[in-house]
């Protein structure tokens, strides 16, 4: 029972696809809220990544992102699609959508004709870029935002060469996400304060820039700059991961005191009579050398070995969990991260915890990933229109 | 003028440092929320990390981090810093944290403790690890989780080199601060109907490996799994930004019928007759050779070229920006992203408007990051409290 009930009476009409808005609209579930995800009759293109276990459309990303919502497949074209996507609006707290400008012309669902439709609506835009700049309404994506942001330079610098590499994630995506989730229960407040309808903007470019300058501002933030951009310690490739005899691990001494320790406690203290190494302050100015020098200790044992015996010294430690070793991760293991459950048409699946803990509040079963349109039916009924053969 | 009021009226007591919760408090404040940072007397660390201009406790990241709040520093050891802080924790609708578990019972700030001050206080504790498993309690930092969430393995599968490698941010405190950011408001939402306390997590372990499998856990979803965990695009070391005759492009058509056009207008339709090639499902299989064939054509015009022929068929495609470049991109200019400020104290600097935008415009100022202990005495002055001579 790992979701709880903190937003449950909040209704969401969330027509976003792919990754960015979902996964915010999926954070809002997994706290409780009511999403009625309105999707074309094909789906949201996210259900075709990955390979489905038994149904096409249920995609192994679908089965994670778009879990806690009801779906309802329809199509805009149609005078039910239209009136029942209306109706889902009016009956919500929040409409949230990432439609370019012309296309949210064209289905009359600008934030101006939201409003018409419910006067206090909190209107969410996951958009590309924002409406302020010459950009505006131009197709977004991770990889052209992440070179766009400074994103892909990072690692050129780490690894000393000059050829920009992505993140090997959906970066932008997901960070833009984990801002619009903030924005909406902001604009909430804002809507309860005063009443009145609230239009958001959540661009990507604009988040994922301020996201990797927080810390690589650095000192280009004065003006003129006291220092070059970029975060130090993130460029340092000496700074890594270090071989054990079965893994990896990293250990994060931070003060001069434990780092001694450190030391001691792989049997390398001879190593700080090291002419570079043998006061505090050639120590802080060497760091990357004594690194270097503490790495090679550590193959001559398991990680789970070192892991201790640095822990019981009161030295931070811990081993580089490959993603496959995650589920067998003693932390993530007793705290239940990963729960197994059963899905209703695809079997067995992997449900990750969220991750945010509200204490003693009441808590409920996080629904499945809906098939195409599953609650496409009882929906319109609520909604007190009658389902023809195309929709539902 | 560049952050919002939308929670103006909302009163923070922020007792966290280094970077995860204050880049919480943060992003709060650039919303109207009114934060006392409550520092130890020597002050957050993050003070001293990145080269400051005139004072030394005014470093380049807590200017950047520290921004929207007041500063006090009264010594928590003494009777009147007890007693203030316990004043300012009353005054406030929110009290955040990153002590660490066992410290909390001595330092009298539990959740039952602070309940005791506040009885409908909302209070968020930042920090490495939840509760009840094998590493609770213990000291967090970026790399630890970093390595502990699976972060450090993606950029090995990229490059098939099989050495994990940490990705070059603090990502894991970043990525934990903006969990923290709507878990503090879902509770102030929460505290607003019941009237009742709200005792709130924000574990980094659990935010970044949740973070990291969005994406990521994939075809390892179901069980059995149908195939192994990783999202294969991100994963692709092929899928990289192209090279030009002056730089590099960031070239995503991404639909079949976008990739046809681009062909078409770098002049390589013929390419289209190759048999790996010639259809929707053959493109779709050969990826890699698709790309591998277009990098031909990029490398031969500068990226200006590009940029101008693409935006204007709409085929999505970018510059690679380099961190130095960023300050002159057009669409941040146009949208006023680095506003120039005048710090009293600091000198100039720039300051990033805040990313989310409500109704438009945002409306006020955003304070600069105090020098330390800047708003003792006049905090405590508003708690009825006489400041130390």
């Amino acid at each position: 029972m790992p979701a709880t009930t903190v937003l449950s009476d909040i209704k969401i009409a969330d027509m976003t696809t792919a990754m960015f808005g979902p996964y915010c609209t999926q954070t809002l579930a997994d706290m409780g809220a009511d999403v009625i995800k309105i999707e074309p009759p094909m789906g949201d293109m996210m259900r075709y990544g990955g390979k489905p276990a038994k149904t096409k459309g249920m995609g192994g990303m679908h089965m994670t992102i778009n879990r806690g919502k009801r779906s309802v497949a329809l199509d805009q074209k149609t005078d039910l699609g239209k009136e029942a996507t209306r109706r889902i609006i009016e009956s919500s707290d929040i409409f949230i959508h990432n439609v370019r400008d012309s296309g949210i012309k064209r289905l009359n669902l600008t934030f101006e004709e939201a409003k018409e439709i419910k006067k206090d609506i909190v209107y969410v835009h996951c958009t590309g870029f924002s409406s302020e700049g010459p950009y505006a309404g131009r197709p977004a994506f991770d990889d052209i935002i992440q070179n766009l942001s400074g994103m892909t330079s990072l690692i050129p610098r780490l690894e000393g060469n000059d050829q920009p590499r992505c993140l090997p994630m959906m970066i932008v995506d997901k960070v833009a996400a984990l801002h619009a989730v903030y924005a909406v229960l902001a604009a909430l407040r804002e809507r309860d304060n005063t009443g009145e309808a609230v239009f958001v903007e959540v661009p990507m470019f604009e988040c994922a820039t301020h996201f990797l300058m927080e810390d690589h501002f650095d000192g280009a933030v004065f003006e003129p700059a006291v220092d070059e951009f970029g975060f130090k310690r993130s460029f340092d490739n000496t700074l890594q991961p270090m071989k054990t005899q079965d893994g990896w691990i990293m250990i994060a001494p931070y003060s001069d005191k434990r780092w001694v320790k450190a030391f001691e406690v792989v049997g390398a203290s001879a190593e700080l009579e090291d002419e570079q190494l043998n006061d505090r302050k050639k120590r802080f100015f060497n760091s990357s050398y004594m690194h270097k020098r503490i790495e090679s200790y550590f193959i001559t044992n398991t990680t789970e070995h070192w892991v201790n015996a640095l822990s019981e010294a009161q030295i931070p430690a811990s081993q580089a969990n490959t993603m496959e070793d995650l589920q067998n991760d003693p932390h993530l293991k007793a705290t239940n991260f990963f729960q197994k459950r059963e899905h209703p048409s695809e079997g067995d699946y992997w449900e990750i915890q969220p991750p945010v803990m509200f204490h003693n509040l009441s808590k409920e079963e996080i629904r499945p990933a809906p098939l195409i349109g599953q609650d496409t039916e009882s929906v319109l009924i609520e909604l007190g229109l009658a389902p023809d053969e195309n929709n539902g | 003028m560049p952050g919002s009021s939308v929670l103006s009226n909302i009163k923070i007591a922020d007792m966290t440092s280094v970077l995860f919760g204050p880049y919480c408090t943060q992003t709060l404040a650039d919303m109207g929320a009114e934060v006392v940072k409550i520092e130890s007397v020597a002050g957050d660390i993050i003070r001293h990390i990145g080269i400051s201009r005139n004072t030394p406790q005014m470093g380049s990241m807590h200017l950047t981090i520290n921004r929207g709040k007041r500063s006090v520093n009264w010594d928590q050891k003494t009777e009147l810093g007890k007693e203030a802080t316990r004043r300012l924790i009353e005054a406030s609708d929110v009290f955040i944290h990153n002590i660490r578990p066992d410290a909390l019972a001595r330092l009298g700030l539990t959740f039952e403790d602070v309940k005791a001050i506040k009885k409908d206080i909302v209070y968020v504790h930042c920090l490495g690890f939840g509760p009840d498993g094998e590493y609770s309690g213990r000291p967090a930092y970026d790399d630890l989780i970093q390595g502990l969430s699976g972060m450090t393995s993606l950029s090995p599968r990229v490059d098939g080199s099989g050495v994990p490698r940490f990705i070059p941010m603090a990502i894991a405190d970043k990525v934990a601060g903006l969990h923290a950011v709507h878990a503090t408001l879902a509770a102030i939402l929460e505290r607003n109907q019941t009237g009742a306390a709200v005792h709130v997590e924000v574990p980094m372990l659990e935010c970044v490996t949740n973070f990291v499998l969005e994406d990521h856990l994939c075809d390892g979803t179901l069980e059995p799994s149908c195939g192994e965990m990783g999202y294969e695009r991100q994963l692709d070391p092929t899928r990289q930004p192209m090279k030009t005759k002056d730089g590099y492009i960031i070239l995503a058509p991404y639909t079949d019928d976008r990739w046809l056009v681009a062909f078409n207008l770098v002049g390589g339709a013929h390419e289209l007759d190759d048999e790996r090639m010639v259809d929707w499902a053959t493109r779709r299989k050969n990826r890699t050779h698709m790309q591998d064939r277009m990098q031909v054509y990029i490398e031969r015009e500068t990226s200006a070229y590009w940029l101008k022929l693409f935006n204007e068929n709409d085929i999505p495609v970018a510059p690679v920006h380099e961190l130095e470049d960023l300050q002159n991109d057009p669409h941040l200019r146009g949208s006023n992203f680095f506003q120039r400020r005048e710090h009293p104290s600091e000198g100039a600097y720039w300051e990033m408007q805040p990313p989310v935008r409500f109704n438009g415009a945002p409306d006020r100022e955003i304070r600069p990051a105090a020098r330390l202990g800047e708003n003792t005495d006049e905090v405590l002055k508003e708690l009825g409290l006489e400041p130390p001579k």
